[in-house]
């Protein structure tokens, strides 16, 4: 019986374990499954798009500064709706800022909003769908009922409730949109959870001693994060699409700091003379958003063995 | 009992709860926000004996409880307050906005019905050849583009350049079928489009999946029409999750149209909703709480039980 201990705790999956050979029928190791993941996205040429559009996204949001682009929110009037061309690749708006510079700077508002308010609702909503998931049927009913009543308010609405509460800004927006995201994560997390603790290797490793907080992050929780973390890039894009809209609505940031939201709601008044300020904007958050779809479509593909063909 | 009068009385009673737990929620919101409504009604600018009457005029100095009582027993009996900016009576204005948000969002599912419908379909039936190619990427394109950009994409293109539908503008149609359509028109495309796109997909999905089920095989095997097969087999049970789907993005629609409206400048809630928190207008935002979302809790409740009632194993199980 002590030899079996350690060959069971080998195969439960934890980041640090290469071991591949286990004795019980075993979850696969982390290694094996990422590579296995690796071998499906390298496979699927779409999900390559798809990252290679995340990760440009980022580099550029992050590098912004240092891309020798005009002062995104500097006025110079002189300059106004000039068309896209050589100088102004996008154009410029109504006070003369350069559109291409709000639109990389507005790149970084939105995504620092999305990813607040992805950690936001994530941190705690795997917590309390797994806690939901292995818990007694009392405490999992008490958590799912709370969720319920979240998701019966209409995300704008909780929205505009929040914006009420705290005023507009990009802090209102995360929390509302946090708040909007955890119940869904939960029930995600919950619905995993349920099925990871019907598992077999679950039962081993119960049987074998292991004291319930061990089950619960060891074995529960990794089995778990590899599908949740599918779901919320899918999340991240719905959250992404929302923060813009939200923002469209003038409950984001304020002017003059430029979002892809409030640059589409500027861009209104002008569109019968200067389109592009409408157009570019929106093109980037549509291929922003359909990069994470991409993504995290071929990663649910990849890790979901019924779906593969 | 019949199972599906029982599920439908137990959630009938589960709604109860519920109803009062929003309730509180759309009660505490207001009262929990900083900033008196007394002092915002008098513009920011009144002798502390002014807003001190207007506080005992409006209640604001009796307990918590005691005003939830009695604001409940006035929701309860329809009257959801006045609005502190133009005095209208916020029942008023809901009846006189809702059918614009009604048709618009039916107009929006119908158009999602019947595009998404059958392209999902076509899309399964001719799985891999040119027209799946165009149908998968047209989807993912349209699940990416935010509604309210691909709204000012359809004015610069049809009202401005086209000149072939009025850029703003309302008329309701129910006074004019014709013209009320024609304001209509653009605003439930750029709302329909998200909710297309993920019907498609999810009618393509499961069409697919049914298609790989042996009952289907039986089907062809006795000899069954393959249009039979098709509409009566396969597409019949594969809408069972679109109408969950439908049901689930209610609340997407009733959200996104509240940005359409805002851009088109359409008179309905969604507008309404998004103008009070511009003036602050804490009664009409409570209200409106309140009320979208009882609405919200019955359409899925709606939702459920048109499901329970489509599914068979879940009617007699």
């Amino acid at each position: 019986m002590s030899e079996a201990i350690p060959t069971v705790t080998q195969a439960t999956p934890s980041p640090i374990s290469t071991a591949g050979a286990a004795s019980l029928p075993p979850p696969p190791t982390w290694s094996e499954r990422l590579a296995r993941v690796w071998r499906q996205l390298r496979r699927n040429r779409l999900s390559v798009i798809g990252s290679g559009i995340v990760a440009t996204l980022v580099l550029i949001a992050l590098a912004a500064p240092f891309l020798g682009l005009a002062n995104p929110v500097k006025l110079n009037i002189p300059q106004r709706f000039l068309p896209p061309g050589p100088g102004h690749w996008f154009g410029t708006d109504q006070l003369g800022r350069d559109v291409l510079s709000r639109v990389v700077y507005g790149a970084r508002v939105s995504l620092m909003a999305s990813v607040s308010t992805m950690l936001l609702a994530a941190l705690p909503g795997v917590l309390l769908g797994i806690a939901a998931g292995v818990s007694s049927s009392r405490i999992s009913g008490t958590i799912m009922r709370v969720m319920d009543l979240l998701m019966s308010f209409p995300p704008l609405l909780l929205a505009v409730a929040v914006a009420a509460a705290l005023g507009t800004g990009t802090r209102s927006i995360i929390i509302a949109l946090g708040v909007v995201y955890l119940p869904r994560i939960v029930r995600v997390t919950r619905g995993i959870a349920l099925t990871v603790v019907a598992q077999e290797y679950l039962l081993a490793a119960q049987a074998l001693g292991n004291p319930r907080w061990r089950l619960i992050l060891r074995t529960v929780l990794p089995n778990c994060l590899s599908v949740v973390v599918v779901q919320l890039s899918l999340y991240f894009a719905e959250v992404l699409l929302a923060e813009a809209a939200l923002s469209f609505l003038g409950l984001g940031e304020p002017p003059p700091t430029p979002t892809w939201g409030n640059v589409l709601q500027d861009s209104q008044k002008y569109i019968r003379n200067a389109p592009w300020i409408a157009i570019f904007p929106g093109c980037a958050i549509a291929v922003s958003v359909l990069g994470l779809n991409l993504f995290g479509d071929a990663v649910r593909d990849a890790m979901d063995p019924r779906l593969r063909t | 009992m019949p199972p599906l009068l029982r599920h439908v009385v137990a959630r009938l009673i589960a709604l109860i709860p519920m109803l009062l737990a929003l309730s509180i929620a759309s009660f505490a919101l207001v009262h929990v926000i900083p900033g008196d409504p007394a002092l915002v009604m008098l513009g920011g600018e009144g002798t502390p004996q002014q807003v001190a009457e207007l506080r005992k005029q409006l209640g604001l100095d009796r307990p918590l409880p005691v005003r939830y009582w009695e604001w409940l027993t006035r929701v309860v009996r329809g009257d959801l307050g006045e609005s502190l900016y133009n005095r209208t009576r916020v029942v008023d204005e809901l009846i006189w906005r809702f059918p614009t948000t009604l048709s618009l969002v039916f107009l929006a599912l119908l158009i999602s019905i019947l595009i998404g419908v059958p392209a999902g379909l076509l899309s399964a039936v001719f799985r891999n050849s040119w027209v799946d190619h165009a149908a998968r990427v047209l989807t993912l394109v349209s699940l990416s583009m935010p509604s309210f950009w691909l709204g000012l994409m359809l004015i610069i293109l049809f009202s401005l350049k086209l000149n072939l539908l009025p850029v703003v503008g309302y008329t309701s149609v129910v006074t004019d079928l014709w013209s009320g359509l024609r304001f209509l028109i653009l605003p439930s495309c750029a709302l329909g489009t998200y909710l297309t796109a993920l019907i498609a997909r999810l009618v393509r999905s499961s069409v697919l999946e049914i298609l790989g089920l042996e009952y289907i095989r039986t089907a062809r095997a006795k000899g069954l029409r393959e249009r039979v097969v098709l509409f009566r087999h396969a597409l019949s049970n594969a809408l069972i999750p679109a109408v969950t789907v439908m049901g689930i993005n209610m609340g997407i629609l009733l959200g996104g149209s509240a940005v359409i409206e805002t851009l088109f400048v359409l008179p309905g809630v969604g507008q309404l909703v998004i103008t009070a928190l511009y003036n602050r207008d804490l009664p009409v935002i409570q209200g409106l709480i309140l009320y979208i979302s009882v609405l919200y809790v019955l359409i899925n409740l709606f939702v459920d039980i048109l499901y329970t009632y489509l599914d068979p194993r879940l009617r007699f199980g």
